[in-house]
């Protein structure tokens, strides 16, 4: 790992942040502009940090830094390049899990702490969809690394130049896609943030200042990461013809992006409870069966 | 906006105040909404405000009370009507040792949450309030309230102003009757148009409503869509180009009926809340074969060809469907009486707007009754069925997950409005 992977990551995330939000004026039917993005953060800025009468001081103030810093510990093992491949980790793609994960606490914190009875709602809602699909995705994740024999999200992406994931394993990333997006809060799976329905930004409707553009820009990073690591472990990563590595990747995470984004719009929230029977009457049980279909593929095509 | 293209302006009309940068405000803000816009304004210091709301000094008032977020702002009030600190104590933190109460469905003691949600959300029309104890995230208990009275909090003259020209239609012609003047034929045309246009712009206005609650942004974008096609119709007499270009607001409107018809919007409200109640009226009513539509029995609406649309499940789909076909069929109704209008054909009477001993015109929530009052004095108003709507609509609730319960809600189509 270079030294400067860190600010390499950083970077990426405020750049993709940036990127992502464009790409999300697009899909609403807008034209993209940065130059309103920066304004309205600016705008937020300048408003002073909320103290509610009622909350719980703790949880709530350090829920953003804390969805932040899980958002940008996913998107540090997303592989870029075959030159940036993140921070190197050997188990890279169960980190990635691992630090959505905390996803779920930064959520619960945000929505408990706030002391509102729709966002305590909100965050109960999200601790029960959360616990039925990390087990997909972690599972999931161990089902893509099979043919690899590793889970260094490089050496799956290796794995792919011939053939994308997504084609040996579709009903891996038909399972991945629904468990991804709602742990990165995205519509139609926007249980705990639900506008309209919870009010407000749901869990976070209670953030003002540094601490909202906080939040926004960890839900971006998060979407980033989601994102990313989608193109990287189903859509071959890097690998492309004609065009340099990176910008193959960037361009099959953008393309990601959109589409989870574009799924958000036309598709009607999900309702918590058909949500969370879904997950552990199909999703555990279909993740548990993926993991064996990618043993078989793995013994028949990959050995 | 209505009568006016905001493209046209240069304005993009956004979902919510909180992705708003300019706040058009009528100049009559209702004194039980008034501290909620306040709210609004000082939540979103980047707002620009335009329109009588300008003049009043609620922002400056307000601004100490609400900077840092106000959940009554977003909908919520944890404080109004409900004693939070009993059962549900907000404010000194989450004891989850000290949970307490009866055992719910599944045998798990829960703590109740109750919380106001309302009376200006975005998915309820502002004024409306529905007390809620959630078991879970289960309604425990729900319970309607409309918060404004017409011609107290509006107009002396205005009942409900989400529906100002059937009323003002109703009211001419109960003036009418009393003093038994004949309109023109060509007045009571457009009588017929203005109210079709305002009821189709009513039902894609709540549907705007229910898909927000139903978070389908798609849905969302379609209906305002639809919303700014058929606005600049809209108004009592009708704008001059009023007709001319219905064709393209009723193309509008069949694109957002495929939706409503699909599988995606069933997903959600196929079988939900249903509701038989004889008490209701208008579209609720037709909705489940219920009760009739007062223009059956109007010679100028048998002269266009007029039939009820009557769905028989009940439930929040077939509620949905009603007023969307309803929204279509009345802008073709609105085309035919414009051109009648124009040739001030046919032979309308003052029995077209009159059944009984009062003006009665179909609403786009259900009839509406005016008795002309003694000279001198104010008329009088009745809206039968929009108070067994929000009795049905708390009723509905009770045993539904949030979400579902407030599509649930959404789909009653309540008015904030008391008309007495």
């Amino acid at each position: 790992m270079s030294d400067f992977a860190p600010l390499a990551v950083m970077l990426i995330a405020g750049f993709g942040a940036l990127a992502l939000a464009c790409v999300e004026q697009v899909v609403a039917g807008a034209r993209p502009s940065p130059v309103r993005i920066a304004r309205d953060a600016v705008l937020s800025l300048r408003e002073p940090i909320a103290r509610p009468q009622s909350y719980d001081g703790w949880l709530f103030h350090l829920a953003p830094a804390l969805l932040l810093l899980s958002a940008i510990a996913a998107l540090a093992m997303v592989p870029w390049a075959p030159g940036f491949r993140g921070i190197e980790v050997e188990s890279g793609a169960i980190v990635f899990a691992a630090a959505l994960a905390y996803v779920t606490p930064a959520v619960f914190m945000a929505g408990w702490g706030s002391g509102r009875p729709l966002a305590v709602v909100g965050a109960f809602r999200f601790l029960a969809l959360m616990l039925g699909y990390a087990m997909p995705i972690a599972m999931i994740t161990t089902a893509v690394a099979a043919p690899a024999g590793s889970l260094a999200p490089a050496a799956i992406v290796e794995v792919q130049h011939a053939v994308p994931m997504a084609l040996v394993q579709p009903y891996s990333l038909a399972l991945w896609l629904p468990a991804v997006m709602a742990v990165a809060l995205l519509a139609p799976f926007d249980v705990a943030t639900a506008p309209g329905e919870l009010g407000g930004a749901g869990v976070f409707s209670r953030y003002t200042g540094l601490e909202a553009a906080l939040v926004a820009l960890a839900r971006r990073v998060l979407l980033l990461a989601v994102a990313g690591m989608t193109a990287a472990l189903f859509l071959g990563g890097w690998h492309g013809p004609l065009l340099p590595d990176a910008l193959w990747m960037a361009l099959k995470t953008l393309a990601v992006g959109a589409g989870l984004l574009w799924a958000g719009r036309v598709f009607p929230r999900v309702e918590n409870d058909r949500l969370v029977a879904f997950a552990w009457t199909f999703a555990v049980p279909a993740s548990i069966g993926a993991i064996a279909l990618a043993g078989l593929t793995t013994l028949l095509f990959y050995r | 906006m209505a009568g006016h293209d905001p493209a046209g302006l240069g304005l993009t009309p956004v979902a919510g105040a909180e992705a708003a940068e300019v706040l058009l405000a009528s100049s009559e803000v209702p004194e039980p909404l008034a501290s909620f816009v306040a709210g609004e304004l000082a939540r979103s210091p980047g707002l620009q405000v335009v329109g009588g709301m300008v003049d009043l000094p609620l922002r400056g008032r307000l601004l100490g009370d609400v900077v840092g977020g106000s959940p009554a702002a977003q909908g919520e009030d944890p404080h109004a009507g409900h004693d939070m600190h009993g059962g549900h104590d907000m404010h000194g933190g989450h004891d989850m040792m000290a949970i307490v109460g009866e055992p719910s469905a599944d045998g798990l003691v829960m703590e109740p949450i109750d919380f106001r949600f309302g009376p200006v959300t975005g998915v309820l029309p502002g004024g409306l309030a529905i007390e809620v104890s959630l078991d879970g995230d289960v309604v425990a208990s729900a319970r309607v309230r409309a918060l404004l009275r017409g011609g107290v909090d509006g107009p002396r003259d205005q009942p409900d102003l989400l529906t100002p020209i059937a009323w003002q239609v109703a009211v001419a012609v109960a003036a009418e009757r009393s003093e038994g003047a004949a309109p023109p034929a060509r007045l009571q045309w457009e009588r017929v148009a203005a109210v079709e246009i305002e009821r189709s712009l009513s039902h894609l206005a709540w549907l705007r409503s229910l898909s927000r609650s139903l978070g389908w942004a798609q849905l969302v974008a379609l209906a305002q869509r639809a919303i700014i096609a058929v606005a600049p119709h809209a108004g009592l007499p009708a704008p001059p180009e009023g007709g001319a270009s219905l064709a393209a607001a009723e193309a509008a409107v069949t694109r957002v009926r495929r939706l409503v018809e699909g599988r995606r919007f069933a997903a959600r409200t196929r079988g939900r809340g249903v509701n038989a109640d004889g008490a209701l009226a208008g579209p609720n009513a037709r909705a489940a074969a219920l009760g009739v539509d007062t223009r059956e029995e109007d010679p100028l609406y048998r002269e266009l060809g007029f039939k009820a649309v009557i769905e028989e499940a009940g439930d929040a789909r077939a509620r949905s469907l009603a007023r969307i076909f309803e929204a279509q069929a009345s802008l073709g109704l609105a085309r035919l009486a414009l051109e009648r209008a124009r040739s001030a054909a046919g032979a309308g009477t003052l029995e077209a707007f009159a059944t009984g001993g009062v003006a009665c015109v179909e609403g786009p929530r259900g009839p509406l009754l005016a008795v002309p009052g003694a000279p001198g004095g104010a008329a009088r108003f009745a809206a039968p069925g929009t108070e067994a709507a929000r009795t049905a609509a708390g009723a509905a609730m009770v045993g539904l997950e949030w979400s579902a319960a407030l599509v649930v809600a959404t789909s009653f189509d309540l008015s904030p409005w008391v008309v007495a």
